[in-house]
C-alpha cells in the first residue's frame, strides 16, 4: 500500500548552499504544515498510473480552480516502521467513492515530521513523483463526471466551470 | 513562502526616475504581496489572497506602472521564492497585461538560474494558456529534466 501526497516539487530541489541529499527546509515549511500534528494522505493499493489517477482525481476535485497537480506516493510500510501513526478518517472529496482512501499522519512531532520530510523527499530523487499537467487535471475530472462518479455540486463554482465549459 | 528576509524593494526600480509616491506605491505592494505569502504559502489550485492584492492594485488605475513592477518583482533573482509566488498569483489572473507583457514575463523569468522561478513561470504560462508562449517554450534549453518535461507537456496541451 502507498500513501499519497501533494507536493510542491521545486521546494525540494536543493538551494543556495545546499549539499545533495540534504533536505530543503522550503519542501518542509510549504509542504508539510500540519494541522492538530497531522497531516493529510490518501491510500493508494499500487503505484499503477491508474490507481494513482483515482487519488488524484480526489485532490484535485476538492480544490478552487483547475490546476497542475504535484504529487508523491511513499511505502506505508516503511512510514510505520519507522513509527508514525496512521489513522483512517473521511477525505472531503466530491468524488465521494474515494473519500474512504483518505488517511491521516498523526501524532506527528518534530522528529517524526524529520522522518516524514526524509521519506518525502527519498521519493522525489526515487522518481516516485508525477506532475499531471491542468490538461490532464480537467481530462482526469471530466471523465469522472461522465461517469457520474462525482458529485457535481460539490464542486467548487469557479472548479466546474472550468471543466465544463 | 519560507525565507525570512524581505525583499529589497529598492532593488525594483527600472532605471526611471521615478517619485517618492510611486517608491511608496511600490513598496506598499511588494510588503502586501510578502506578508501575504509569509502567512500563507501558494497551494496549487486553492485560491490565495496575494491574488486580490494584484488584481485590485491593477483595476485601481495605473496598470501599466503595476505590470512594470510585478515583472520585476517576479524577476528578481535576489527573492527565488517571493519571485516564484508573485509569478504563480500572476498566472491566475486571466486578464493580466496584454500577449506580449506575458511572453515578455515568461521569456525573463526562463533566463533566471532559478528552478523555483522556472517552474513559476512554466506555471503562469500554462494558466494563460496563451498560444503565443509555445515558441519561447518549446526554444527554451531547460537543464532540469523535471522542469523540461513539463515544459514539453505545457507545449503540447497548448497546442492540441
Amino acid at each position: 500500500m502507498y500513501l499519497v501526497r501533494k507536493v510542491t516539487r521545486a521546494k525540494w530541489s536543493g538551494g543556495e548552499g545546499l549539499a545533495d541529499g540534504e533536505i530543503p527546509a522550503d519542501g518542509v515549511t510549504a509542504d508539510l504544515r500540519t494541522q492538530r500534528n497531522s497531516l493529510s494522505f490518501w491510500r493508494c493499493p499500487t503505484d499503477a498510473h491508474g490507481e494513482l489517477d483515482d487519488l488524484a482525481l480526489a485532490i484535485a476535485a476538492g480544490r478552487d480552480f483547475l490546476d497542475k497537480l504535484e504529487f508523491v506516493w511513499l511505502d506505508d510500510d516503511e512510514l510505520t516502521d519507522d513509527g508514525l501513526a496512521l489513522n483512517d478518517t473521511p477525505g472531503r472529496t466530491p468524488v465521494t467513492e474515494l473519500s474512504e482512501l483518505h488517511v491521516d499522519v498523526t501524532q506527528l512531532d518534530y522528529l517524526r515530521l524529520g522522518t516524514l520530510a526524509r521519506s518525502i523527499h527519498a521519493a522525489i530523487e526515487d522518481n516516485r513523483y508525477r506532475r499531471l499537467t491542468r490538461r490532464s487535471v480537467k481530462n482526469l475530472i471530466a471523465d469522472a463526471i461522465e461517469q457520474d462518479r462525482i458529485d457535481t455540486d460539490a464542486l467548487s463554482p469557479k472548479l466546474r466551470e472550468q471543466v465544463e465549459g | 513562502m519560507t525565507t525570512t528576509t524581505q525583499p529589497d524593494t529598492a532593488s525594483l526600480t527600472n532605471g526611471a526616475t521615478v517619485g517618492h509616491d510611486l517608491d511608496a506605491d511600490r513598496e506598499s505592494l511588494a510588503t502586501a504581496l510578502w506578508t501575504s505569502f509569509e502567512s500563507e504559502p501558494i497551494e496549487d489550485g486553492m485560491e490565495h489572497p496575494a491574488e486580490t492584492i494584484i488584481v485590485d492594485a491593477y483595476r485601481s488605475g495605473g496598470s501599466q506602472r503595476l505590470l512594470a513592477w510585478l515583472k520585476s518583482l517576479s524577476t528578481d533573482a535576489s527573492q527565488p521564492s517571493f519571485a516564484a509566488s508573485v509569478l504563480r498569483c500572476m498566472g491566475r489572473i486571466d486578464d493580466l497585461g496584454d500577449v506580449p507583457w506575458r511572453v515578455g514575463v515568461l521569456r525573463e523569468s526562463l533566463a533566471i538560474d532559478n528552478v523555483e522561478i522556472r517552474d513559476a513561470a512554466v506555471q503562469a504560462a500554462e494558466l494563460w494558456a496563451d498560444v503565443e508562449v509555445v515558441d519561447v517554450l518549446r526554444s527554451h534549453s531547460e537543464p532540469e529534466p523535471w522542469i523540461r518535461q513539463y515544459i514539453l507537456d505545457v507545449a503540447d496541451d497548448l497546442t492540441s
